[in-house]
């Protein structure tokens, strides 16, 4: 079966780990990943909680998928009440962790309460252990796994960096050095446990039924669908190809949101990229490999990916591919999520600039901004205040109507000016500011469907959040362009009963719902679902965007009709009728 | 005419890997669609066109000059 059918709970503040069977009521709605997770949260927190108190629980989900040779099939969802939003927050990681944890005998694992001092996890298949980590504490991210590493041998390792444990609304959590668990604050619920790592080694496997006909239906797939233009430019080029795209779209963020265009875009593309490339990395049975590992000076990792060249490239005014990949670098190291981070500096750059507070830094100023990872993640002098995120910032030092945030959440990097259907996307998303709960961009701004419109944009969204809920959960990867057909194929062979597309869209409906019904429960409704005022009132100036704008009320139709068609009402909350329908 | 043609990504395996491709056509006109025909791009792989830096669909005229960008689809974010 596809389900290991086991549930590691582990509850720090006792000390006590024990086990018990996955919920298969719930993994049948849910599937995995991120509905399963945000089922059991929804379950087992009660409202209002303090997100960073022991109360708030940590969730890592695998997937039905997981472990097995289904391309793009590595992902892990780790899930919690947000510390930077205060909503859901599920977070999805690559790499190796995922099938690891399933090897090890386990598809969830559950985290309650809190350590009294630093500690790390170490599972290993039944085995699981909590170990003092007083000496890991106060180290980075990638020390921190290399010194696991040596003390554990053959591991793979979730670890948190200084951000995680000074608590930082924008702290990610790290895995094989480049990969993150990156949005919501996710590595600060780790660190207000005193978690600073759980490293797994898994000796099992899992069982697939009929691996025969498993085998030719994945290969005959990978061969005719995965491998193929819809989806080769993860691998010829990965994300940093959509710089230029964006360029050309003039929806690429720069100098803090002010324009959709970059004069040193060529600096920060993917030509740019490829020209300090060493190889090609992927994460467990992946055929795309979209990873580039780079080396530039004296520093080497594994990206800049377009969200980090985008946010903390021509949004801050940086077009030197050298710092950004240190930047980069040490973002990944404090474990500071580089969307947020790169438009906190951003944010502070205007600020400055505009003489609202001197935060001493500006755009393009490379040696300030090299400062930056390292002062946000400590709290030290100026990075005390940047620390607290762009909507924190906003409410102390001014600057409101271009915070360019969404629930507290920092905006990605696609212009909502110049893809409106991406506002809407942004503005509903269930973590706040989101580019992966939906990604129109894709197909408005770098398609063929007019951006400038209001007309079918909601209906273009829920289609995409509610396929991209049931990828999440099953799991696969966003950058496999899968129809839901081939899902229902694929898990039909797994799960050993007959799943249909349209199951499946239903299954994705109810994700979203059971997300929106969980914030609802926090107090939120449409007054959170708002887009920055710069969208509504400011202009574009340059490129394919000059003279664009999201009018208010353009914004306000779509919302509307999005509403409408999830059957929720006016204010955006969920109806009797839909809670009935979808089983809520 | 002459014209300068770009194929972004994957798209490059059209042309034996080039990515940027200095023609001379017989013709003083034909459209974006019809010079994709001749490579045997597919449209359902191409995302969109641009044509001296600017967005334009397929049916745009090509003049002398231009330089014609393809890119590919994309998904995920």
């Amino acid at each position: 079966m596809a389900y290991i059918d086991k549930v590691l709970r582990i509850n720090l503040t006792n000390g006590r780990t024990t086990s018990e069977p996955l919920n298969k009521e719930w993994a049948k709605d849910y599937l995995g990943g991120k509905g399963l997770s945000i089922k059991y949260l929804y379950e087992e927190l009660k409202p209002g909680i303090d997100p960073l108190s022991a109360d708030n629980k940590l969730i890592l989900m695998t997937g039905p998928l997981t472990g097995t040779i289904v391309p793009n099939s590595g992902k892990l969802a780790i899930a919690a009440k947000s510390p930077a939003t205060g909503t859901i927050l599920d977070c999805s990681i690559g790499g190796h962790f995922a099938p690891e944890l399933k090897f090890a005998g386990y598809d969830a694992v559950i985290i309650e309460g809190k350590a009294t001092e630093p500690i790390y996890l170490f599972i290993e298949d039944s085995n699981v252990e909590l170990r003092n980590a007083a000496d890991l504490w106060g180290k980075g991210a990638h020390e921190t796994e290399h010194l696991l590493y040596e003390r554990l041998g053959d591991v793979i390792t979730l670890a948190i960096g200084q951000a995680g444990e000074n608590l930082l609304p924008m702290a990610c959590i790290s895995s094989e050095l480049y990969r993150q668990a990156g949005r919501g604050g996710i590595g600060a619920v780790m660190g207000s446990k005193n978690l600073k790592a759980i490293s797994v080694r898994g000796n099992g496997g899992v069982k697939i039924p009929d691996i025969r006909k498993f085998s030719a239906t994945l290969n005959k797939i990978k061969r005719e669908d995965t491998m193929t233009d819809d989806n080769m430019w993860a691998y010829s080029d990965g994300t940093p190809m959509i710089v230029d795209l964006s360029q050309s779209t003039g929806i690429l963020p720069t100098r803090n949101f002010q324009e959709g265009t970059f004069d040193e875009y060529k600096n920060i593309n993917s030509e740019a990229v490829k020209s300090v490339l060493k190889a090609k990395k992927a994460c467990f049975a992946c055929p795309l490999a979209c990873s580039n590992y780079v080396k530039m000076g004296k520093t080497e990792i594994e990206g800049p990916e377009y969200e980090t060249l985008a946010l903390c490239g021509s949004n801050c005014g940086i077009g030197d591919m050298e710092a950004l990949i240190e930047f980069n670098r040490l973002c990944d190291d404090h474990c500071l999520d580089t969307i947020s981070a790169g438009n906190t500096v951003a944010f502070a750059m205007e600020l400055t600039e505009k003489g609202i507070h001197d935060f001493g830094i500006r755009f393009g100023d490379v040696e300030n901004y090299l400062q930056m990872p390292t002062l946000i993640a400590t709290r030290q002098g100026v990075g005390a205040d940047l620390a607290l995120g762009v909507k924190k910032m906003a409410e102390k030092f001014g600057g409101r109507d271009f915070a360019m945030e969404v629930k507290g959440l920092e905006i990605p990097g696609y212009e909502p000016r110049g893809s409106w259907a991406m506002g809407l996307a942004y503005g509903t998303a269930d973590r706040g500011a989101c580019h992966l709960r939906a990604w129109p961009a894709s197909v408005e701004a770098f398609g063929k469907i007019d951006p400038f419109t209001s007309e079918g944009k909601a209906e273009l969204v829920i289609g995409m959040q509610d396929i991209n809920s049931v990828k999440f959960s099953a799991i696969w990867c966003d950058f496999w362009a899968i129809s839901t057909e081939q899902m229902a194929e694929i898990l039909t062979l797994l799960l050993e009963r007959d799943i249909t597309a349209a199951e499946l869209s239903t299954i994705g409906e109810r994700i979203n719902n059971l997300a929106r019904l969980f914030n609802e429960r926090e107090g939120f409704d449409r007054k959170d679902d708002y887009l920055p005022t710069r969208v509504h009132n400011e202009k574009l100036t340059t490129g394919f965007t000059a003279g664009k704008s999201l009018p208010r009320e353009n914004y306000e139709k779509m919302l509307s009709e999005y509403y409408q068609l999830r059957g929720w009402d006016e204010n955006g909350k969920i109806t009797a009728e839909k809670k009935k329908a979808l089983n809520l | 005419m002459e014209i300068t043609l770009l194929l972004k990504g994957p798209l490059k395996k059209y042309t034996d890997g080039a990515e940027l491709l200095e023609l001379e056509l017989d013709e003083n006109e034909l459209t974006v669609s019809e010079l994709l025909q001749r490579f045997k791009v597919p449209t359902s792989s191409v995302s969109f066109v641009q044509v001296n830096n600017a967005k334009k669909d397929l049916n745009q005229l090509i003049k002398g000059g231009d330089t014609i960008t393809v890119n590919p689809r994309v998904a995920g974010g």
